[in-house]
């Protein structure tokens, strides 16, 4: 949902596009050729960088999803904006749960009686 | 997001309060925590996520209580009887999605310095990281919880603590189910009946401030107006 068409640079592309993945720059490379060449000979204003996203959308979307920690991405999109009922995982957090719920020490024991002052490096128990 | 902050809450929280007082602290350890019951409601609304939590521990056994006796450790909070009484602890999480990214997940700091993430895994997977912040600006991760939802009804939730080493010092196991708000409520009142929870120790303590919480009478009408802030509209 977050992936903008305009922000795909050449920039963006070498460092989301994994190194398998030669056949996607080729292609994209190639995209990009063609859309300087058509942005010069139809004069848009356009960014050229916008063409191959119009043409090559399919591409786009898979460097979209090697890719989730860029800033140029998260960039566009208003946090505001954001329906977290719109994805599964939070329409299931939505209601009355009962829950069962169990502690285990680092050694897989049951925690019979929890002692989070021994949880830390430094002890906190009063002198 | 499957907000397990319980145990985190009382690491943390333990942590504070031996900054400022140690009477302060409430020794929940008194309890068992190997079995206990979780109340949880949740919603969303925009891009925002609501969850409230009641949690019900059962008495000690008698057999710990004198243990905890000999080493001179407390054996109860509140007004109970170690080895007779249960106790609740309340727990609150609101969380907004403050950066867009890939899929709806949310970043934010827990008690305004401590860095979580919740992201989503797949179509039925949630995993929600705690880091502690370094003095150096990096951060250590210190709790890690994925929750999966195998049916629209069942999901499970299992955390793993770590030290500032990285060493894992506990995991949790919560096998939770979906109910109609009836059944919710009933299973409230019979765990509370089980576990004979006095009324003023009954969502009298905020877990992780280790205060009273609300200004409310403790009771079972505070447990039921704590829950049900979940679904009240965000103003």
């Amino acid at each position: 949902m977050c992936c903008p068409e305009e922000t795909t640079t050449n920039a963006h592309l070498i460092t989301t596009v994994q190194p398998n993945d030669r056949s996607i720059i080729t292609i994209r490379s190639f995209s990009i050729v063609i859309s300087i060449l058509l942005a010069c000979i139809v004069g848009s204003d356009q960014d050229i960088y916008d063409l191959p996203q119009r043409f090559f959308g399919d591409i786009k979307d898979i460097s979209c999803q090697q890719d989730t920690s860029t800033s140029l991405q998260r960039d566009e999109c208003d946090p505001k904006d954001v329906v977290l009922a719109d994805h599964r995982q939070w329409r299931g957090e939505v209601g009355y749960w009962l829950g069962e719920l169990s502690l285990y020490q680092s050694d897989g024991s049951p925690n019979e009686s929890a002692d989070w002052r021994k949880l830390f490096l430094f002890d906190i128990t009063p002198n | 997001m499957a907000v397990q902050l319980e145990w985190f809450d009382i690491l943390i929280s333990s942590l504070i309060s031996q900054f400022s007082s140690y009477h302060s602290l409430f020794d929940y350890s008194a309890y068992p925590y190997s079995s206990y019951k979780g109340f949880i409601t949740g919603n969303v609304e925009g891009n925002a996520y609501r969850q409230r939590n009641v949690f019900m521990y059962p008495p000690s056994t008698e057999k710990d209580c004198r243990k905890r006796q000999s080493r001179n450790q407390s054996t109860i909070v509140g007004q109970g009887t170690c080895g007779i009484n249960g106790n609740s602890l309340v727990f609150s999480a609101d969380q907004n999605a403050t950066t867009c990214n890939d899929n709806a997940s949310l970043e934010g700091l827990y008690w305004g310095f401590i860095p979580t993430t919740t992201r989503l895994v797949g179509d039925n997977a949630l995993l929600y990281q705690v880091f502690y912040p370094l003095p150096d600006g990096s951060a250590s991760l210190i709790q890690s919880q994925l929750t999966t939802l195998t049916t629209g009804s069942l999901r499970t939730r299992t955390a793993q603590s770590f030290n500032q080493v990285g060493e894992a010092t506990s995991a949790s196991f919560y096998r939770e189910r979906k109910v109609s708000k009836d059944e919710f409520f009933k299973e409230l009142n019979n765990t509370i009946q089980s576990f004979n929870i006095l009324p003023s120790d009954l969502c009298y303590m905020d877990g992780f401030t280790k205060k009273k919480y609300g200004s409310s009478t403790p009771g079972y009408e505070q447990c039921i107006n704590h829950l049900q802030q979940s679904f009240e509209p965000l103003l």
